[in-house]
This record gives C-alpha cells, sequence and structure tokens, in this order.
C-alpha cells in the first residue's frame, strides 16, 4: 500500500496543481463578478438556508425549535460562519462559490485520470458553461455543496486502485456520509460509485475479483455509515422528520401537488450541445472499445434520468445531478472524437480515412456548438448576476432595517427579507415551502396562530394579502402597513409603530 | 478536375451569398437594428456583415493557388460554423427564420419556405464540396510518399 503522500508524487503533482489552478480561476472569477456582497437574491431558496443558518448560529436548534426538511450539515456551517463573522451574506456565497469551485476542480481531475487531460478541460468548460451551474455556483443553497462533496467522494474512491490503497475507500466513504448530510440527494451518486468500485476492484485482482470488489464496496459503505450517523446522531436523531416532510401523501392539494412538478425532455432542449455530446462521447468510447472510462458519468446520467422522470417533484435545480454527468461525456465525446479520427487517419484504407474525417467533423460541430450556445449561455448568465437587485435598494430592507432594533420576530413569507433586516424569524415558520404545506405541515390556521403566539414587530407579505379572510382578522388588529415595494408589503406593529419595544 | 471544380463552384455560391449580404446590409429593416438571435452581443446589420466578409475572405482562399490541405480545412471548418449557427438559432429561437440569404427572398417574391430550402441546400451544397474534396484528394488516393510535394488546387506549378 502506498503512502497518502504518495499522491502527492512527481507525476501525480502535475494533474493535482492544475486542478487546484482550475478551481482557483474559476472560483476567483466568478467572486470577482458576481456581486456576492450586495445582490438580494440569486436563488430561489437562498431566503430558506440564510435564515436556518442565522436562527443557528443566534442559538435556536434544528428540528426541534427551528421546523427543518434537510439534513444540518450545510445549515450548521452557515450557523457557525454566522456566529463567528456576524450573519455575512459574503460569507455565506462565498462557502458556495467554494464548493462550486471544488465540483470544477474534480470533474477536470477525474475526467483528466480517466482519459486525457483534454478531457478534463473539455469537461470542465462543458460544465460551467451548462445552464443553472453558475446561478447555483453563486446562491446560498444545498444543491452544489451537496453535489459537489458527492464529487470529492468519487475522486477519492477513483484514486484508490492506483495511488492510495483501499484506506482511500474509506476515505471517499466518510465524504459520501457528510454528502449525504448536506442534502440526501447527493445519494443519486451512489450507484455510479459502487459500480466504479467494484469494478476498479475487479480490474486490481485477477482471482476471487468478486470477493474482493464486495470486500471494498463494504469497506466504502462502512465509511459512508460511519460519519453518516455520527451526524445523525450529533445533531438529534431527525431521519423520521427528513422521511416525513419528503415522503407523506399529499394532504392539502391547493397548494400545489408534486406531480405538478415533472422533469420534462423540454429541460433538454436549450442544452443542445450536451445532448449532442453524450451521444458522441458514448459512440466514441464504443467505437474506441473504452466504455469503461465512461461508465461513472454514464451510470450516473442514467440513475438520474431515471429517478427525475419517475419521482416527483422535481424543481429546476436538479438540473444540476443531469448536467455533471452530461458535461463529463460531451467532454469526453469531442476529445474521443479527435482521438479517433486521429487512429482512423493511420489505416491508410479510403473507408478508415472517411471515418476519420466523420469524427473530426463531428468533434469540429460539438466545439462551435459549446463556443456559440455555450459561449452565449456563459455571457447570458453572467449578465444576469451582475444586474440582480441590489440590497441596499430596496425599500421593504430598508424600512425593516430601521424597525430592527426594536424588532424580537419578524415574519417574511419569503425569508431573505428577515434575514437582509437580521431579524430573527419564528423558528417553527422559518421555512415555509410548497412541500411543508401540501404535506400537511402546517395549515393557514396553523400559521395565524403562530403569528398570534409570537407576535412578530414586522411582516412582509404578499400585497394581495390585504384581501385575504385568513389575515384580515390579525392584520387590522395588530398591523399597520409601512411600506409597499416590489409586489409586497411591510407590516409593522401598531405598538412598535407608536414608539413601543420588545 | 473535379475537385478544381468542386473548390470553385463553392467560391462561386460563397461570393453570391456574400454580395446579397451586403446588399442585404444596407436596406431597412427591424431585422437589421435588432440584436442578432445567436450572437446576441452583434446587431442583425453586423452579424451579416461579419458573414459576409467571412465568405468573401473563404472565397479568395478558395480561388487562391494555396495548398489545398488549408483549402479543405478552411471550408469544411466554415460549413461546420454556419451548421452550428442553424443549430443554435433553431435552439434559441424555437425555430425562427434564419436571414443567411439576406432578404433575397423578399426580392424574388419567394415564401419564406423557399428561402429557407435554399439556405440549406446551399449549405448541403458547400459540405458536400468539402466531404468530397478532402475524400478524393486525400484518401481515395495512395498515400503521398514522404516529402513529396502537397497538391495545390488548380495543379502544382512546381510539379506540373
Amino acid at each position: 500500500m502506498q503512502p497518502l503522500s504518495s499522491l502527492w508524487a512527481a507525476g501525480k503533482r502535475k494533474e493535482l496543481v492544475w486542478a487546484a489552478a482550475l478551481a482557483l480561476l474559476f472560483g476567483g472569477l466568478l467572486c470577482w463578478w458576481a456581486p456576492l456582497k450586495e445582490a438580494f437574491e440569486f436563488g430561489g431558496d437562498e431566503g430558506d438556508e440564510l435564515i436556518k443558518g442565522l436562527m443557528c448560529g443566534r442559538g435556536f436548534r434544528l428540528y426541534t425549535e427551528v421546523w427543518n426538511d434537510q439534513p444540518p450539515l450545510h445549515t450548521l456551517l452557515l450557523g457557525l460562519l454566522f456566529k463567528a463573522c456576524g450573519p455575512t451574506l459574503l460569507g455565506a456565497r462565498v462557502l458556495t462559490v467554494c464548493f462550486a469551485a471544488v465540483l470544477v476542480g474534480t470533474q477536470f481531475l477525474m475526467a483528466s485520470r480517466k482519459t486525457t487531460p483534454a478531457t478534463g478541460i473539455l469537461a470542465s468548460a462543458f460544465l460551467v458553461v451548462s445552464p443553472y451551474f453558475l446561478l447555483l455556483s453563486v446562491s446560498v443553497m444545498l444543491e452544489m455543496p451537496a453535489i459537489a462533496s458527492a464529487w470529492v467522494a468519487s475522486c477519492i474512491a477513483m484514486s484508490w486502485p492506483k495511488y492510495g490503497g483501499r484506506r482511500f475507500l474509506f476515505l471517499s466513504g466518510l465524504a459520501m456520509g457528510l454528502a449525504l448530510q448536506i442534502k440526501l440527494t447527493a445519494a443519486i451518486v451512489i450507484p455510479a460509485l459502487v459500480v466504479e468500485i467494484a469494478l476498479s476492484s475487479i480490474d486490481t485482482c485477477g482471482r476471487w475479483a468478486f470477493a474482493s470488489a464486495a470486500r471494498a464496496v463494504l469497506l466504502w459503505v462502512a465509511g459512508v455509515c460511519l460519519t453518516f450517523f455520527a451526524v445523525f446522531f450529533l445533531c438529534g436523531e431527525h431521519f423520521a422528520f427528513l422521511w416525513s416532510a419528503h415522503f407523506l401523501p399529499v394532504t392539502h392539494p391547493e397548494f400545489g401537488i408534486p406531480t405538478n412538478y415533472r422533469l420534462d425532455w423540454q429541460a433538454f432542449q436549450p442544452h443542445l450541445e450536451a445532448v449532442l455530446g453524450v451521444g458522441a462521447g458514448v459512440l466514441a468510447a464504443v467505437l474506441a472499445g473504452q466504455l469503461r472510462a465512461v461508465c461513472f458519468p454514464l451510470v450516473l446520467l442514467v440513475t438520474a434520468t431515471g429517478l427525475h422522470l419517475f419521482h416527483c417533484p422535481y424543481w429546476n435545480y436538479y438540473y444540476l445531478h443531469l448536467l455533471v454527468p452530461m458535461a463529463w461525456l460531451s467532454g469526453y465525446g469531442v476529445s474521443g472524437l479527435w482521438g479517433l479520427a486521429a487512429r482512423e487517419l493511420k489505416r491508410q484504407s479510403p473507408v478508415g480515412r472517411l471515418s476519420a474525417f466523420a469524427a473530426g467533423s463531428a468533434a469540429l460541430l460539438l466545439m462551435f456548438l459549446l463556443l456559440i450556445l455555450g459561449g452565449r449561455r456563459l455571457a447570458e448568465d453572467l449578465s444576469y448576476i451582475a444586474q440582480r437587485p441590489r440590497v441596499q435598494d430596496d425599500a421593504l430592507v430598508n424600512a425593516a432595517l430601521q424597525n430592527a432594533p426594536r424588532t424580537r420576530w419578524m415574519f417574511s413569507e419569503r425569508q431573505i427579507y428577515s434575514f437582509h433586516a437580521r431579524c430573527s424569524e419564528p423558528p417553527e415558520l422559518a421555512v415555509l415551502h410548497s412541500k411543508r404545506m401540501w404535506s400537511g405541515g402546517i395549515t393557514g390556521e396553523e400559521l395565524i396562530a403562530c403569528l398570534k403566539h409570537y407576535r412578530p414587530e414586522q411582516m412582509v407579505l404578499p400585497s394581495d394579502v390585504d384581501g385575504d379572510a385568513l389575515w384580515k382578522p390579525l392584520l387590522e388588529a395588530d398591523y399597520r402597513p409601512e411600506c409597499r415595494y416590489g409586489g409586497k408589503i411591510l407590516f409593522v406593529r401598531k405598538d412598535l409603530a407608536a414608539g413601543g419595544s420588545k | 478536375m473535379q475537385t478544381v471544380f468542386g473548390l470553385k463552384s463553392a467560391a462561386g455560391v460563397l461570393i453570391t451569398t456574400a454580395l446579397i449580404k451586403v446588399i442585404s446590409v444596407f436596406r431597412h429593416d427591424p431585422y437589421l437594428a435588432a440584436l442578432d438571435p445567436v450572437f446576441f452581443f452583434l446587431t442583425g446589420r453586423e452579424a451579416m456583415a461579419l458573414a459576409a466578409v467571412l465568405e468573401i475572405v473563404l472565397a479568395v482562399i478558395l480561388l487562391k493557388r494555396i495548398r489545398l490541405q488549408y483549402q479543405i480545412v478552411a471550408l469544411v471548418s466554415c460549413a461546420h460554423l454556419f451548421v452550428a449557427y442553424r443549430l443554435a438559432n433553431y435552439v434559441i429561437t424555437g425555430g425562427a427564420k434564419c436571414f443567411c440569404l439576406g432578404f433575397v427572398g423578399r426580392w424574388l417574391n419567394l415564401p419564406p419556405v423557399a428561402t429557407s430550402i435554399m439556405g440549406y441546400v446551399l449549405l448541403a451544397y458547400l459540405l458536400a464540396v468539402g466531404y468530397f474534396t478532402a475524400y478524393k484528394q486525400f484518401w481515395a488516393s495512395t498515400p503521398a510518399k514522404e516529402g513529396a510535394a502537397l497538391p495545390v488546387a488548380g495543379g502544382n506549378p512546381e510539379v506540373s
């Protein structure tokens, strides 16, 4: 067994340095370009994660006090960050950028180790220009950290037969356990990773190959279980909570139903270069007899597509599960077709040369599509990110900030307002989304009852709430509208407006 | 002979389409003032002018007596770029009309479908000439001996 430091040996150092340089370049450029400190909101679920982190940093306990339908690790990280540095929007977003940079770096590392450095560079390029990727790279949401951590686990697992011995498998399992404690959707990588570990084991051991593969997989699973259950027991046994939030039947269809959110084939239409790239990648692998080299992304793509076609709800940001393996296969497609063209050219026969020309042409077309469609998408996404409305321009936030010193609780249907105003939400209401509503986690009446109990000093509600029979008695009795902006109203408790304090 | 004819005819097609674009650029049309759907940092007029310049440069390369290898690479690359543009246009606009032939349809009173088919046919012709020339010149023949002069379109003056 080689020592862990063997990874730093001369031959491997180059790849790691390149991967680190790529990750740093991507992360650095994104931090420089994106208004991480000022943008009001990037992804739609940023408010949920930020307010959970804020509440955690202020000492509220997840699950027992703060309603939460996700594993705790990312929230705990944010809580620690906010406790150390105050509720910093910049810090939270830089944390996500770091995860995205790690994803880019590991994508390069894995793809280049499996085939060639050119494949690694192309796979990273396809990844960065994919739909949703840049937006998820700057949004304080769980998807990017979970998949990036799962990718780290995959990268370590792929290193074990060559560089690190079986202890790398255990390390990989530990990393996957952490990824699962960020978001359970990281589990989507598990089938591909198990196949990869088993095949690597079979590749290295001729005799007793299957027993060896089983041992390798079991070692990896032991690592997963160790970290997963360690966090699980440290943070309170929340599994029943997670299960009920995600798998209870729909009891309140008026809030929308999960089957309305399905993966549609049209989701792939704007991503034409990668769709064609996947086809090219599989074709190149079959023709070159290198299916093993693309086995991991291929199994992952099949798993993710199958799962999202049948499991509802499908949210747009789940496209990250598809785009990562698609980018890898596309990168392999372009470089594989070039390689095929170069090999066929040497055959000297007319058929061989014609196929070389066809392969070269297909690779050329994919490159142009990457440049035109991907380049356009990159420019559009960068422009969208740069032009997001700023926190300081939001009249509601400014008004809420003025009242903040006299505010103990602030309720907002979009929790990001409470975060920007640096105010705590009533813990039971810190996360309010469709899933909680349709699974019967909370009803409208319970919401009002909870608000009557906490009596938040400030509330941000949609402007059509005025005519809502459910809200009218509460608002008329205790609140007055202070500010209207962007389809929302800031209500302030009457005694606060009259000079009362918390 | 076939190679020379193929390349010269492709150059003829490119010059014709470039001229159509140059004339179209000086017309008044909402498309010319709006942003190009694919290269969204250019207006329709700028994109059309740029395409015309590219076609003229390619036509000059095809007409000049330079290495056939370079001519084929240039022709095939440009043809693939045009295919990629059309695919991108389809993805972005959902199949809106491509102004690759300028406003020739309007001048000839042709329905949009006919103009569109004409554009596809011309693009297919450029691709076919590129593939055919490459196959004919390099691969259907026996491989050239090491150090032998590379072929030049229209005959190699040093060899012939």
